[in-house]
């Protein structure tokens, strides 16, 4: 019974892995940047799944995902915190720049380039922005997750968006200058 | 361009991303056999943990009714002390009891014999008056008294068998008075050859 359930387990794992492996892998690339550490955080969360392998039931492939992606970026997080570059200022004495100045390229922009632009963001902003905009948590659950209080998470996600547009724009230059 | 717009374009090719850039690479392969090799080591120390957490209950347990037996018999122990201590008392008071029981037997025997013996040395100053052959009884020191009466007794058959028989003529005063008279003297002298007849 516990072979048949063991064998079960590894079926279970083995399509996950071969399923999601690689969406998890990227996921994970945009909260620490280089990719060892990616596959590292990947290998741990991956250990997570099989250990809770025992107490999760399906339900659907959405869901299934969702319970993956939620694993992947607390392991994201504690990789941060365990490397001590999670250190967010506390800081509410951000004044919004919103420039209405919007580049052509707005709608050009790849997959590729949405990547390397996160990833260019430092690890607070860009762990921020990547809870906020893409995993689409609030302020306040940001702010209960890594620990600083709403007003610093909204300070973060704006600098965050500032620079982003800063390298949006310089972007925006070279493709002038190439085309 | 709003930050919202700039949000949802970025979400949008990143959210459900699976195509990997082309300056990134991922061998799913690798790291799929480096994950099964830390499941099977974490399974393996998971193993170990049991086994020491087993050993360690082991230890504990045994530890503990160790623990319990050296305190049941330390317990056991000290009332084995008590016990002794209290047998030892008894023994003490039995002991004193008994000696109290000895006085009061000698105590008692000492009367008894002291009543017993009352009359007995009321009729000591009869002593010289029994006669001896009849059977004496004594109670005490019977044999010291008739021993002391024999030997009186005794004694005064010795001083009566000491007194020698002298065969000297025997003088009366009324020899001497007779004496005067011849047919005093002749009759005195007829009696006492008579006498000597019957002596020898």
């Amino acid at each position: 019974m516990k072979k048949l359930f063991l064998k079960n387990k590894k079926t279970i794992f083995n399509k996950i892995y071969e399923n999601h492996s690689q969406q998890l892998f990227l996921l994970i690339l945009r909260y620490v940047v280089s990719q060892f550490d990616a596959e590292e955080v990947l290998q741990r969360g991956f250990i997570k799944v099989y250990e809770a392998l025992d107490d999760f039931t399906y339900e659907n492939d959405k869901a299934s995902l969702g319970w993956l992606k939620r694993i992947m970026v607390n392991e994201s997080l504690l990789f941060l915190r365990e490397q001590k570059r999670l250190t967010l200022s506390d800081n509410i004495s951000f004044i919004e720049n919103s420039s209405n100045q919007s580049p052509e390229v707005e709608n050009k922009l790849g997959m590729d380039d949405c990547l390397s632009f996160v990833r260019n963001l430092p690890d607070g902003y860009r762990t921020v922005f990547n809870l906020y905009v893409i995993e689409g948590y609030a302020h306040k659950e940001i702010a209960e997750i890594l620990h600083i209080s709403e007003s610093a998470s909204r300070s973060q996600l704006t600098r965050a968006r500032n620079i982003l547009k800063t390298q949006l724009k310089s972007l925006n230059y070279a493709t002038e200058l190439v085309g | 361009m709003q930050p919202n717009s700039l949000d949802s374009i970025i979400k949008n090719n990143l959210e459900n991303q699976s195509e990997l850039p082309s300056n990134v690479h991922f061998d799913k392969e690798r790291l799929r056999s480096s994950i099964d090799k830390r499941i099977n080591q974490q399974s393996r120390e998971h193993k170990w943990q049991i086994i020491a957490a087993l050993l360690i209950l082991l230890l504990g347990s045994s530890l503990f009714l160790h623990y319990q037996q050296y305190s049941i018999i330390t317990k056991q122990k000290q009332n084995i002390g008590n016990q002794e201590q209290l047998i030892s008392s008894l023994h003490s008071e039995n002991e004193n009891i008994k000696s109290e029981n000895y006085l009061l037997i000698d105590s008692i025997s000492k009367s008894n014999i002291t009543q017993m013996e009352k009359p007995k040395q009321i009729a000591l100053p009869q002593l010289p008056t029994i006669v001896i052959n009849q059977p004496i009884v004594f109670q005490n020191k019977v044999e010291d008294k008739l021993y002391i009466q024999i030997v009186e007794r005794i004694k005064i058959k010795e001083t009566d068998s000491e007194i020698p028989e002298l065969d000297l003529p025997v003088y009366y005063e009324s020899d001497r008075l007779a004496s005067n008279t011849n047919k005093q003297s002749n009759s005195k002298s007829f009696a006492r050859k008579i006498g000597k007849l019957f002596k020898n």
